[in-house]
């Protein structure tokens, strides 16, 4: 006990030798076992074990052992975090977070026989923020009562060196994993490529077993998978979940985190779409992911539970920042991807219009000289009796003229489509009467219309709108066959900003649109139809973005094409009853 | 019949329309420029019953330099302008300005020739009520004592 006082002295050098080894950061593996040497020699131990939190299984892993007694190639013991006898005294120290000695092993409820030769035993837990319990340093001596309350006193210290090596090589392994993440961020241009490296470092680093990444569609009102690391991957573009409907619609509606042990009970859960059967379920997280405007998605993290009996591997609240510093890098990326594609297509379609305003300038004067020329030869010769053939010819020169005045007429409206005359105009009559319209014009299918009671009004110019449907419809057309069913439905969503959205859908059973063409079917000068130019559907969008508006083509090939349009929505004026 | 220039930079345009007012007996002079037009405008001598011009020519804005020398040379001169693709806007402004009318050279299905053909018939006939309602209000200046019954059913 004389000694006691100057314990540490002789074995200064050594701790120093710790301490650099630490401000280095070299393996944690070289680092603990430095710390055990130096324990085992400070308080004159025979042997010792580092011992690790395993928060999967709920045990403590023994990762170093030093001293007399271990062979190499031994199997690492692992020790269950219990207070019951015999289940280690490690094991114990884990649960109360404790220091704890013992004198003499033989008279002691927690001890777990290793070494026939071992009397007496201190073990001190290593405590990480938060109090949790990051694992357990033991010694332990073939004397009786080997051990003094200084010496658990030196180990605490030394066990918070361990820990606090520990976390800093946590933390350093995080910063690295978002460092990379950050570059992925900034130089990726496939947003879906981008998600995917999103969900996978998000599980790698919070040691995750699943994640998943939603984003809200605005056409739909739902949240859609996007990407997802594990099971659910099969499911990427078509699981999705309702604003509100379970936990992970919860947080896109509230706009707030949730971090939960297991779902199972939560009134919240709706398990619809699982990466794990919820009894498997170990800790969910979700947070949402945000944009200047509102929530735009929801990610979100499971563990999986070892086994039936394994605790629960909890997410802290260090976990929750991370997953929501990734959200909210998610939400730039998106909005940035966002406004890139929108500056394109504006350029794009303002240098298409411009020129093609110069170029239809030119040669519809040109039509009209070869309109007038034409007309004269006609006059000249009407009196005169024709060469057989040649009245034909003369009847497809006029067409073909006829024809080339109609592909100007089409980048005409193209070019105008933007240039809105807007007033408070009555979307449901509107449909209505082009779908009787329609009905009349084309009555070999058939036309169905879903209205809400209530009439849908935005403000909107009538002229444009009206070719919206009616070039949405004519497009239908083309592609259907005798008896094929064009369905309209018109309703009124609200998002979960308090914005009201008209939402129009029209839906045919037609072949439906192919999932190679889906980038290009709103682009100017795409068409897979011999007449015309291409410009219906880039027309449809640019009135419709105009308007405030979205249009998007949700189809499944084979099933029919399914355009849906949203405008916002305004409160019908008073005394109009539409 | 009337006395027409015809003023477009593109010569086959410009001579499709002056053979088709000519089948209708009008007598038509061309200009290939607004410069020309400019000039041929303020020698004629009488004035030009109507002008039918093209909006674009050395300018966007050509056929409303047209217009302001045609009303300048004679008040009742009517102009009818002519728009290719996108310049209708200048062509309203045109209308604001004084122009009788103006024809989109595309309209598919439509035989913008007669139809030109037809607003010259018009633009003749309202430069001619015209001239009329300054006839008479000459007349009207010229005879001092006349009672108001005697001047309505003249």
């Amino acid at each position: 006990m004389a000694t006691q006082p100057t314990a540490l002295t002789p074995d200064r050098p050594k701790l120093e030798h710790a301490y650099r080894f630490l401000s280095a950061l070299p393996d944690t593996e070289a680092l603990l076992r430095a710390i055990l040497e130096e324990a085992l020699e400070v308080v004159r131990a025979t042997r010792g074990t580092i011992a690790l939190m395993d928060y999967r299984t709920g045990e403590l892993v023994v990762r170093v052992a030093v001293g007399a007694g271990w062979t190499d190639g031994q199997s690492a013991p692992r020790w269950r975090v219990t207070d019951e006898p015999g289940g280690s005294i490690s094991g114990y120290v884990a649960l109360t977070g404790q220091p704890y000695l013992c004198g003499d092993v033989t008279k002691d409820p927690h001890y777990y026989p290793l070494f026939p030769d071992t009397r007496s035993e201190l073990a001190v837990p290593l405590i990480g923020r938060g109090n949790k319990v990051l694992g357990v340093l033991n010694v332990e001596s073939e004397k009786l009562n080997a051990f003094t309350e200084q010496d658990a006193r030196i180990l605490t210290a030394l066990a918070s060196v361990a820990s606090f090596a520990l976390s800093s090589a946590d933390y350093h392994n995080r910063e690295r994993a978002l460092i990379e993440l950050g570059k992925d961020l900034a130089a990726a241009t496939e947003i879906e490529t981008l998600l995917e490296r999103v969900a996978e470092v998000a599980a790698q680093i919070l040691d995750a077993d699943d994640c998943s990444l939603f984003l809200l569609d605005k056409s739909l009102n739902r949240l859609v998978l996007r990407a997802s690391k594990g099971l659910l991957r099969q499911f990427v573009g078509q699981a999705s979940y309702r604003l509100g409907e379970g936990l992970t619609g919860w947080v896109a509606l509230h706009g707030k985190p949730i971090r939960t042990d297991g779902v199972v009970g939560d009134p919240r859960w709706k398990g619809l779409y699982t990466e794990l059967l919820p009894e498997e379920i170990s800790a969910f997280m979700a947070v949402p992911i945000r944009g200047r405007n509102g929530v735009l998605g929801v990610l979100r993290v499971v563990r999986k539970r070892s086994s039936p009996l394994a605790p629960h591997y909890l997410f802290t609240e260090e976990d929750e920042e991370l997953l929501a510093m990734l959200a909210s890098q998610v939400g730039a990326a998106l909005e940035r991807a966002e406004l890139q594609e929108r500056l394109f297509t504006m350029e794009h379609i303002a240098a298409v219009g411009e020129l093609s305003a110069r170029i239809a300038h030119m040669i519809g004067n040109k039509i009209f000289a070869l309109k007038g020329a034409l007309k004269e030869v006609l006059l000249r010769l009407q009196s005169v009796p024709l060469p057989e053939g040649v009245q034909t010819i003369f009847n497809g020169m006029e067409r073909s003229l006829f024809e080339v005045e109609m592909l100007l007429q089409e980048l005409r409206d193209f070019v105008k489509a933007t240039q809105l005359n807007l007033q408070p105009l009555c979307l449901s009559d509107l449909v209505r009467e082009l779908v009787q319209e329609a009905a009349q014009r084309l009555p070999h299918l058939q036309f169905e219309l879903h209205l809400d009671e209530q009439p849908v009004w935005v403000r909107g110019d009538p002229e444009k709108l009206r070719s919206v449907v009616e070039e949405l419809l004519e497009n239908a057309s083309h592609f259907l066959k005798d008896g094929d069913t064009i369905t309209l439905h018109l309703s009124l969503h609200q998002w979960f900003s308090g914005r009201k959205v008209a939402c129009l859908v029209v839906q045919d059973s037609g072949p439906g649109i192919p999932e190679r063409m889906k980038d290009q079917i709103f682009q100017p000068f795409f068409s897979t139809r011999a007449k015309g130019m291409g410009l219906g559907l880039a027309i449809v969008k640019g009135i419709v973005e105009a308007h405030g508006g979205t249009i998007t083509e949700r189809g499944k090939e084979g099933e029919g094409a399914k355009f849906i349009i949203t405008l916002p929505a305004i409160e019908p004026p008073k005394g109009g009853t539409g | 019949m009337g006395r027409i220039l015809v003023v477009d930079d593109e010569e086959l345009a410009r001579e499709a329309i002056r053979m088709r007012l000519e089948r209708d007996g009008h007598e038509v002079d061309t200009a290939a420029s607004e410069a020309e037009a400019i000039e041929k405008i303020r020698t004629a001598n009488p004035p030009y019953d109507v002008v039918v011009t093209d909006m674009v020519m050395e300018t966007e804005k050509s056929g409303m330099e047209v217009l302001k020398a045609a009303l300048l040379r004679d008040v009742l001169t009517e102009v009818i302008v002519l728009t290719a693709y996108g310049s209708v806007a200048n062509a309203v402004e045109c209308l604001k300005r004084g122009a009788f009318d103006y024809v989109e050279k595309n309209i598919p299905g439509v035989d913008v020739y007669d139809l030109l053909a037809l607003k010259v018939e018009r633009a003749m006939e309202h430069r001619a009520e015209s001239l009329a309602l300054i006839k008479r209000w000459h007349a009207y200046q010229q005879q001092p004592l006349v009672t108001p019954e005697e001047a309505v059913t003249d």
